[in-house]
């Protein structure tokens, strides 16, 4: 029985026949390209295996590998019987993995890998002799690293990884027997030592072959472990196998991302179909269909979610990109930072994802340039010498919140001002409060490095990272503490599809308000406080609040009786007064287009059920509206 | 289909058709390739806070179309809207996407040939829109036409800083 091997390599390794396959039948391709794509496909395929100790799966991509590889050398001509070995070789493979996915592995024909092995000849291959090929070894691997394999570049850990690749690696340890102590400890030394025992069927050159490029400083010993017989391999199962239920095998299905889409957006029009519907029987005050209808949207709703969730992507793909980023630049500025990833499996749109790749970008370069100390820098100031760099995310009501903290110097808000002035951006001798002073990072043309380093400083500033998150219907808040540190924290809606509205009427116009942004709607003369003011008072809390119809300039005259919707975004609330409140209703977002994009507080429109276009209020710009400084020194001078 | 239907799209950039349409008291022509579909003008919906330029938003089958009022574009008073309006949808392209924008105007009126012979460059002076817009001056049936060039009148860039400028006071 083959051990947890993941439904995604037999998805990946079916992909990578099928292009095998496909490559070997396209007689017009034979160029070098697709010889390397070929090469790539048994290579690839060789390497996944591997991880799954598979030798049977290994042997046999090798064997092809190598065949190519002599093609590709121009040893071997890629002429009709060798390409019939190695579509024969394909249909091995096929067979073997299709085994594989069944719980029972086996070795492949060998006469095949024999036949595969003279075509590729003597080709310059790390192959094991044809009839070694079949065994399995074991070897006793030891490695002592030498003391400048880290200053060259290398990551000892790699080249046992790799050696994983080889085969089953176990009994792996790790000793450090001549760790110096006090002054003579050079971090930048490697003491490591590995021993380890390696059963794979490669031959011991090969293993040691591993190493090559370390071989200058690293000792490394390999030994053959004779064994008494190695385990039989267990016989290929007799044809009433097949009969058996192929319980375990999920199968994954891919899709192309714009299939998706395209369901994505019928399933919208079912939805605006559907609110149609539920509005002509509501407007003819049919109880019946009213109520069969109620059932057909709550299916739409279930494939509404459903869809949806079709698209959903755990962040941890993107969020690990974030090591090799952190990795690379903290050696080039000379840092130690360890990055700590929380949260990998939050679940987010796909294409909210891709968006976010270059934003999170700059945010954790700026972190770890600007934000983050040298080691010297951080033992003077009494914190630990390495530096940590914290990206999480998580679910929180509608949104999704993604943290970056770092815990850094944090802020440095004189410098900040005196740029802001010295760049025209503040007035001289202005007295900002601290989050006033915090927002002037996001300014356009506003750059805080004392010299543009070529790590932060690449013509994106923070102002284009803000503009990406509210594209995305997103905000960006901003914390820091002196010396603690520095957190960005995005909020992004989780979808960029549908939601789930609360239609307001002004005048004749329709407004949708996210139903997760709403805290609770009430009359407005029941609690309106001050109406000069601006001020609602709801249980003794003072609210703020923005008449939709002043605010967009709305025509018409204001009824006797007004609503206010409470919204809340990233805990603040602010009352919107509206004419009437028109209930929950499935929202599908429709883009507004580029001619629409300076629009303030509006985040995209809709068709209603009456196929009218309605807009998408935009909480989270409304509720800072409802709290901007203007609207505070207005409430002062009144 | 009949193996006579003209084959229109595969000729696009052959094609001389132009179609002709009356804004106010003059008739302008677009060269066909630019023209997506022609649907009767039934009301748009306001977006509040924005120019008279962009007159409103329509549901062209699910799809939220921004319509201009042309009228307004070339610095002339706003369409009304007759019987005989009409919205002809453009294609204009803006940052390697293309979008669909509705041109408001009184009434289409019909689709002639106008091979490039009748063509004749703008006029460097005497228009009586910016020249900038024009893409030729065409001869038909013994008047004038002002052939447009749909992607600078819908330039999706001035028509968005329009109404930049016109939010950020």
């Amino acid at each position: 029985m083959t051990p947890n091997i993941p439904p995604i390599f037999f998805d990946e390794a079916r992909d990578l026949l099928a292009v095998f396959q496909r490559g070997l039948l396209d007689r017009g391709a034979r160029d070098a390209e697709a010889i390397n794509a070929l090469f790539r496909s048994a290579h690839t395929l060789k390497g996944a295996a591997g991880l799954f100790s598979l030798e049977g799966v290994v042997q046999f991509a090798h064997a092809a590998e190598a065949v190519l590889e002599s093609v590709r050398a121009g040893t071997v001509a890629l002429d009709d019987a060798t390409v019939k070995a190695l579509l024969e070789a394909h249909d091995e493979l096929e067979r073997l993995i299709d085994e594989v996915a069944q719980g029972h592995e086996r070795q492949g024909d060998q006469k095949l890998v024999q036949v595969l092995l003279a075509r590729a000849g003597g080709a310059a291959v790390p192959a094991a002799p044809v009839e070694k090929a079949a065994a399995k070894h074991r070897y006793s691997v030891s490695v002592r690293f030498g003391a400048p394999v880290m200053r060259e570049g290398f990551d000892p850990i790699s080249f046992i990884s790799f050696l994983a690749t080889l085969g089953e690696l176990t009994d792996c340890e790790a000793t450090f027997p001549e760790l110096p102590d006090g002054d003579a400890f050079d971090p930048t030394s490697c003491y490591l030592r590995v021993e380890a025992t390696l059963v794979t069927p490669v031959s011991a050159e090969t293993v040691q072959s591993t190493f090559e490029f370390i071989l200058d400083s690293t000792q490394v010993v390999v030994t053959e472990v004779v064994e008494a017989a190695p385990p039989p391999p267990p016989p290929p199962q007799p044809s009433a196998e097949s009969a058996t239920p192929r319980a375990a095998e999920t199968r994954l299905v891919k899709v192309p991302a714009d299939r998706l889409d395209e369901l994505i957006d019928l399933v919208g029009e079912l939805v605006i179909a559907a609110a149609a519907n539920q509005a002509v029987a509501s407007r003819n005050k049919d109880t019946a269909t009213s109520e069969s209808l109620a059932t057909l949207n709550q299916l739409v709703g279930s494939i509404r979610d459903t869809a949806l969730g079709l698209r959903m992507v755990p962040v941890g793909e993107t969020f690990s990109r974030f090591h090799r980023v952190v990795r690379d630049l903290s050696k080039q500025l000379g840092k130690s930072i360890q990055l700590e990833l929380q949260g990998a499996d939050t679940e987010l749109d796909k294409s909210l994802v891709d968006r976010l790749v270059d934003p999170l970008t700059h945010i954790v370069r700026n972190s770890l340039d600007h934000g983050l100390e040298t080691e010297a820098e951080r033992t003077a100031a009494g914190k630990p010498p390495t530096g940590t760099l914290r990206i999480s995310a998580m679910h929180e009501g509608g949104s999704v919140v993604i943290d970056v903290s770092d815990d850094g110097r944090g802020l440095n808000r004189p410098r900040i001002l005196a740029k802001a002035i010295e760049k025209g951006l503040v007035p001289t001798g202005a007295k900002l409060a601290t989050e006033d002073i915090d927002e002037l990072i996001f300014l356009p043309g506003f750059s805080s490095a004392e010299q543009v380093s070529e790590i932060s400083g690449r013509g994106v500033g923070m102002d284009v990272v803000k503009r990406t998150i509210e594209g995305l219907r997103g905000t960006v808040e901003l914390s820091s503490e002196d010396g603690k540190g520095t957190r960005l924290r995005l909020r992004l809606p989780l979808t960029l599809a549908i939601i789930d509205g609360f239609g307001v009427s002004v005048g004749t116009g329709r407004w949708i308000v996210p139903l997760k942004s709403i805290h609770e709607c009430l009359d407005f003369s029941s609690v309106v406080e001050s109406e000069p003011h601006h001020r609602l008072s709801i249980r003794g809390q003072v609210v703020p609040f923005v008449r939709l119809r002043e605010l967009f300039t709305l025509p018409g005259e204001r009824p006797a009786k007004e609503s206010v919707v409470v919204v809340e975004h990233a805990d603040k609330r602010v009352g919107l007064v509206v004419d009437a409140l028109h209930g929950a209703v499935q929202t599908v977002i429709k883009p507004m287009g580029p001619l629409f994009q300076h629009m303030e507080g509006v985040g995209g429109a809709t068709i209603l059920g009456t196929g009218d276009v309605g807009f998408i209020l935009d909480v989270g710009q409304l509720v800072k509206k409802g709290a901007t400084p203007r609207a505070r020194a207005k409430e002062a001078a009144c | 289909m009949t193996p006579t239907t003209p084959v229109e799209d595969e000729n696009a950039e052959v094609t001389t058709q132009h179609l002709l349409f009356v804004l106010g008291a003059e008739t302008f022509a677009v060269h066909i390739a630019q023209v997506r579909e022609i649907i009767e003008y039934a009301g748009v919906t306001t977006v509040p806070m924005m120019p008279p330029v962009l007159k409103g938003v329509i549901n062209l089958r699910g799809r939220v179309v921004p319509v201009v009022d042309l009228s307004v574009r070339f610095g002339r008073e706003p369409t009304t809207a007759g019987r005989r309006a009409s919205v002809v949808i453009a294609e204009v392209s803006a940052d390697d996407t293309k979008h669909l924008v509705g041109v408001m105007v009184n009434a289409v009126s019909e689709v002639v040939e106008l091979p490039p012979s009748v063509i004749e460059p703008p006029p460097s002076f005497g228009a009586s829109i910016r020249d900038a817009f024009i893409s030729g001056i065409a001869r038909h049936k013994d008047k004038f036409l002002v052939v447009l060039d749909v992607a600078k009148v819908l330039s999706v860039e001035e028509l968005s800083s329009l109404d930049g400028q016109r939010t950020s006071h």
